[in-house]
């Protein structure tokens, strides 16, 4: 009996090693890759489906890469550029991130990117063809700052070129040549003059707006001859070129498509022949749209696109016969942290392993084999008409080329023949919001009629302020800087630290001599056990609070005096930071704007519910609902809030407010997008949403008073305002200046409303500090600069905040006289 | 020439609550006139109607020989003195005082000579520069009535001034608010739920009972001739007895056996009638001294010895009530059967069914 017992432990041991030893040998080859984005597989669309369909090859190819999907921050309209650097900065980076044109400079300069020259060694110069178009080599294969060599940082995955799509049905109707797409600029013009027809809904040409305007425009201004960003080729630096006769021809015409005046059939005054603003996507599916821009891409081409309805062609000519394509590419590359510092929560990881997981995925997915595939799943699900006949004929789907226009092919090879990759300089995330700055202006000035009278008077100004612009984007973008500049910035930032030094310490000391009492009780017997328990009560609270709120802000003063890289070696660089700070003036103006945020939702937010509470108090019938309806808004979540008002301000005709207008007879308005309202209106919704909780709280207060004193005013022969300067003020005084606190404090720290409702523009008009070093920190990478400009407004606030301290210090707090 | 003069006024709620019905009341220049009754009798109500805080429904109201229906408080001439003092928390005593006087656009010297005048009148002097929250109860009342008598006004109201003090205050306040009218020369109506106060302090009072006015008159006549059993009841202390029973060939009887012979009175035989006798007619000197006077036989349950007097609560039958006797004539024990003498003559006799004197 015994020893049976023992034979079976001695089984089950042996069971148990050799299942720990398989499992060892198991987790050797097994392989995590984290990659940024992996199709949803619970979505049946077809795209996403032949994407799932390639993974699943992949898997079977290689079995032992397990493939995890990355999944981030979103921020509106941000996910792209913002979200992976925020992923780098903390430490969780997927293995394989996206990489796009604006932003791999950054990428690279950053050490962001792992080189793929080992990898590309050994394949062959046809696949790499296949994969990287001709106007894409200089994006994928160029030198970092300071190297001797050119590397391959990236590789694209999926190539598209922007197009001229146009609705033929829309052309017919008014007599144009459906097969004749415009060829030239001039053409253009006339083209949208004929297909903009208000009265019955329909416009002649789509350009974008707001703070990527830009993106449109950029067209023109390749077709002019002209870029945005060029390289020296002797020093490798780049500098902001979109200026100039180019730049001056691509304004002269945009504007003439936008700010034209004429009348249409029925007498109304009318401006321009595109749509700029509103519900464009609707006119596009119902066809009320003749031309805008749109992206084929290598796999679909025209993608749902009906052939019947729509036409392509390339971007007419400009006059220098030039076609201002864009190219432009989705890319992978392998994070230079990845095995290394981005395994959170994987065990380690073997950084070459990953990388040759990581390479093998990047080649895989849009290999041969995986395109092949792609085409299969996407036939299947009856798309075959419209798929690249370049592959329908490679793959060998030849049945299928009858359905693809045959032009739709030739405009797609001539554009990436002759294709200009969108800007992918230093910094260039930010390129189009740097040149979307003049053309909004030269728009605006023109539509006010400021622009110029004469031919050569708008040149003149367009010319002016284009060049103001390119050297702005210089500075800021680019950040060119001379030395003697850089010498007498560092010595004013000395003494600037040293007066802002000698400032802190002063304010606090002042805290502590406030928080100390003046006379230390000491008759009172000390009772150390109470102590001990107090403190020990204390110090969950008190850890937790020097863990998360000093510890970073020290780590981060440290921050403020580097060159700080997240990935790689920082460079300690003094004042320098602090100096260019100081010297900064988009800071100062950023500042600026916070002041005038705070002062905004201060006088808005913080009056009006003290008089609402003494008006609702004065209402005599119907005091609940009043209540209800005024704190009803406070119920409603944030965010909801936020896309509420949103759609109010809506700049079409659609939008809620417009329809106000426009059914009173006035004209409508651009809102949000209007300089000179962006700020006031970005702080209504939370002003909306604030006013019944303020006002409940005075109404409190104001129910304190006993209602024989204001009979006892009424008998002296108080009248209202008396009664308000001397019964009602002095009776909710206390609360007010709390109020005021809370009001100041919740100012600073509202900016996430803009950050959702215009992300700092029109135009920077509501770009404040918080959205600033937001920016530099996220989109620059410039952590240094952030972190100095947080210092900064930090100090400031310390400043204002110690002031209320002392006076709220001051206050008995009584529920009662 | 400040007489004030109520004709047919109503006061009706809102939800139909009537709080002062067909009030007629003439109050003559320079009168003390009192409002009292029990909480919820409309006295307050009547008062604040006097001063424009509260709308009248029906009637008239004269200040003088204009009608003030709607004239604003302010413009009614009068001042108000309320229970709560009503005092602005962040003035100091003057510029309470001087509030008024400051609206109304008096010039610097006369607004610090009136308010100084009031101070040394009420012996506030020197609390001028304080705040009212730095003053004790009966100095903010004083300040109250300060800033009531700055502005001369034709008529002085008060609303309970003296019901937050405490009961030595009280009497104080009472005595100088009196004097305060002697010297003033002014018409003052005064509102109080206290009978001493209203006793002591009026030159006529109204009772009022659920909005309507049961009986205005001086303070003796209330006591000796109340109209109803509710005066009766509501002015003087300790309250009067009251006993239930039927009038049968002159004598009172009780459906517990009390007995009473009242003499020969003209109400018809077997009504019900209340027999109600003052305190001090049971048992006292004066009762002893007329032999004739009735008995009454009970058990003494209680003793409160005031000093000068002492009440006694006597059983008897299912009646309890109460004797007020001199201290020092006759020593009684709790426990002790006594048989008091009634003084008859001061008998009050009341309707069974009205309650109306008879």
């Amino acid at each position: 009996m015994r020893s049976t017992v023992k034979i079976n432990m001695k089984k089950h041991l042996n069971i148990l090693l050799l299942l720990i030893l398989t499992a060892n040998i198991f987790a050797e080859d097994n392989i995590i890759l984290k990659v940024f984005k992996l199709p949803d597989p619970k979505s049946n669309e077809a795209f996403n489906r032949a994407d799932m369909a390639v993974i699943e090859a992949f898997k079977q190819k290689y079995p032992e890469i397990e493939l995890r999907s990355y999944s981030g921050i979103e921020l509106e309209n941000m996910e792209l550029d913002a979200g992976p650097l925020m992923a780098i900065a903390g430490g969780v980076s997927p293995d394989i991130i996206y990489v796009n044109f604006r932003q791999s400079a950054t990428y690279i300069e950053n050490d962001f990117l792992y080189p793929l020259d080992e990898f590309i060694e050994n394949i062959s110069e046809e696949e790499l063809n296949g994969r990287i178009a001709k106007p894409v080599w200089p994006v994928v294969k160029r030198k970092k700052t300071g190297d001797k060599d050119k590397h391959v940082w990236c590789m694209p995955y999926e190539t598209l070129v922007r197009v001229m799509l146009y609705r033929k049905d829309l052309f017919y109707k008014v007599g144009l040549d459906p097969e004749q797409p415009p060829k030239d600029w001039n053409e253009l013009l006339q083209y949208s003059k004929r297909m903009t027809i208000p009265e019955e809904g329909t416009y002649g040409l789509y350009l974008a707006s707001g703070p990527q305007a830009a993106y449109d425009w950029i067209t023109y201004l390749w077709s002019a001859g002209g870029d945005a960003v060029v390289q020296d080729p002797d020093t490798d630096e780049w500098y902001a070129s979109f200026n100039g006769r180019p730049a001056i021809d691509a304004m002269k015409f945009y504007l003439e498509l936008i700010t034209t005046k004429w009348k249409d059939s029925e007498g109304n005054h009318q401006q321009g022949f595109v749509i700029r603003e509103g519900n464009w996507g609707n006119l596009r599916d119902d066809g009320k749209l003749g031309i805008l821009m749109g992206y084929m891409d290598d796999k679909r081409l025209g993608g749902e696109l009906d052939p019947n309805l729509w036409g392509i062609a390339p971007p007419p000519k400009g006059p220098t016969g030039l076609r201002g394509s864009e190219i432009n590419c989705r890319m992978m590359g392998i994070f230079s942290g990845a095995g290394i510092s981005n395994n959170g929560g994987l065990g380690d990881r073997d950084p070459e392993k990953v990388r040759d997981a990581a390479w093998k995925y990047i080649r895989f997915y849009d290999s041969d084999e995986a395109r092949k595939i792609r085409l299969e799943v996407m036939i299947n699900a009856g798309y075959g008409r419209m798929q690249n006949p370049l592959y329908l004929r490679k793959y060998g789907y030849e049945e299928y080329l009858k359905y693809t226009p045959p032009d739709w092919l030739a405009t797609f090879e001539e554009a990436i023949e002759n294709g200009k990759p969108e800007p992918y300089g230093k910094n260039c995330q930010k390129i189009y919001e740097f040149m979307t700055y003049p053309i909004e202006k030269c728009i605006s000035l023109e539509e006010k009629g400021q622009l110029g009278d004469t031919v050569e008077e708008k040149e003149k100004n367009i010319s002016q302020i284009f060049d103001a612009a390119v050297e702005r984007t210089n500075q800021k973008m680019i950040g060119r800087i001379t030395p003697d500049e850089r010498n007498f910035r560092n010595r004013v930032a000395v003494f600037v630290a040293i007066f802002i030094f000698i400032f802190f310490s002063i304010v606090l000391y002042r805290v502590w001599k406030i928080f100390t009492p003046d006379m230390i009780i000491k008759t009172r017997k000390k009772n150390n056990k109470i102590i001990f328990i107090a403190t020990l009560l204390l110090l969950p609270a008190l850890g937790s609070i020097i863990l998360w709120k000093y510890v970073p802000m020290i780590m981060g003063t440290f921050i403020a005096f580097q060159n700080y890289s997240i990935v790689g070696n920082s460079e300690w660089v003094g004042l320098a930071n602090f100096a260019d700070v100081l010297f900064d003036p988009v800071w100062w103006s950023a500042l600026g704007k916070t002041f005038y945020y705070m002062f905004l939702s201060l006088v808005l937010g913080f009056v009006p519910p003290i008089f609402l509470a003494i008006f609702l108090q004065e209402v005599s019938h119907g005091k609940m609902f009043y209540r209800i309806i005024y704190y009803m808004p406070a119920v409603i979540s944030g965010v909801i809030v936020i896309y509420l008002w949103k759609l109010l301000y809506d700049p079409s005709d659609a939008g809620g407010l417009n329809q106000i207008l426009l059914s009173l007879g006035f004209e409508k308005s651009r809102w949000l997008k209007e300089e000179s309202l962006a700020m006031i209106l970005t702080i209504l919704p939370s002003i909306w949403a604030g006013l019944g909780p303020g006002s409940l709280l005075y109404l409190a207060a104001l129910k304190g008073i006993p209602d024989d004193v204001y009979e006892a005013a009424d008998i002296d022969g108080a009248g209202f305002f008396h009664k308000l300067r001397h019964i009602v003020y002095p009776a909710l005084k206390s609360l007010i200046l709390i109020q005021f606190i809370a009001a100041f404090i919740a100012a600073t720290q509202q900016s996430e409303f803009i950050l959702v409702m215009t992300f700092g523009g029109p135009n920077e008009a509501t770009k404040v500090a918080d959205l600033l070093i937001f920016e530099k920190a996220y989109l620059y990478l410039n952590f240094g600069i952030a972190t100095t400009m947080a210092w900064m407004l930090g100090l400031l606030l310390m400043f204002v905040t110690v002031f209320q301290i002392r006076k709220l210090s001051n206050m008995e707090f009584k529920a009662n006289r | 020439m400040a007489k004030v003069t109520l004709k047919d006024v109503m006061k009706i709620y809102d939800g139909g609550n009537i709080a002062v019905k067909d009030f007629n009341l003439e109050i003559k220049d320079k009168e003390f006139m009192v409002f009292v009754g029990p909480s919820g009798c409309g006295k307050s109500t009547t008062l604040r109607m006097i001063a424009g805080l509260e709308e009248i429904t029906e009637g008239d109201i004269y200040i003088g020989d204009r009608v003030v229906n709607d004239v604003l408080p302010k413009d009614r001439d009068i001042a108000m003195v309320f229970q709560n003092y009503a005092l602005y928390p962040q003035m100091t005593v003057f510029e309470n005082m001087a509030f008024g006087l400051k609206l109304r656009k008096y010039s610097k010297k006369d607004i610090i000579d009136s308010v100084q005048k009031a101070a040394e009148i009420l012996g506030i002097e020197e609390l001028l520069k304080r705040r009212p929250k730095a003053l004790s109860g009966g100095q903010r009342q004083r300040v109250a009535v300060g800033r009531a008598i700055v502005r001369k006004p034709k008529v002085f109201l008060f609303d309970e001034p003296l019901s937050n003090l405490d009961a030595k205050l009280r009497t104080q306040m009472r005595t100088e608010i009196k004097r305060l009218h002697n010297r003033l020369d002014a018409t003052m109506v005064y509102v109080t739920h206290d009978q001493t106060e209203a006793m002591t302090m009026g030159d006529r009072i109204v009772v009022m009972k659920d909005g309507l006015i049961q009986q205005v008159d001086d303070p003796l006549t209330l006591y000796n001739k109340p109209v109803n059993k509710f005066v009766a009841g509501f002015i003087g202390m300790p309250q009067m007895n009251f006993f239930d029973g039927i009038y049968e060939n002159s004598v009172f009887k009780s459906k517990d056996g009390i007995n009473i012979e009242l003499g020969n009175k003209k109400i018809e035989n077997g009504k019900n009638i209340i027999l109600g006798i003052r305190p001090e007619d049971i048992g006292s000197l004066t009762a002893r001294q007329n032999e004739n006077n009735p008995v009454i036989k009970g058990k003494i349950e209680v003793i409160e010895p005031l000093g000068s007097e002492t009440y006694l609560y006597i059983s008897c039958g299912d009646h309890e009530i109460i004797s007020r006797i001199e201290s020092g004539v006759d020593h009684y024990a709790i426990g002790d059967k006594v048989s008091f003498p009634v003084n008859i003559n001061k008998a009050h006799i009341f309707d069974g069914e009205t309650e109306k004197r008879i």
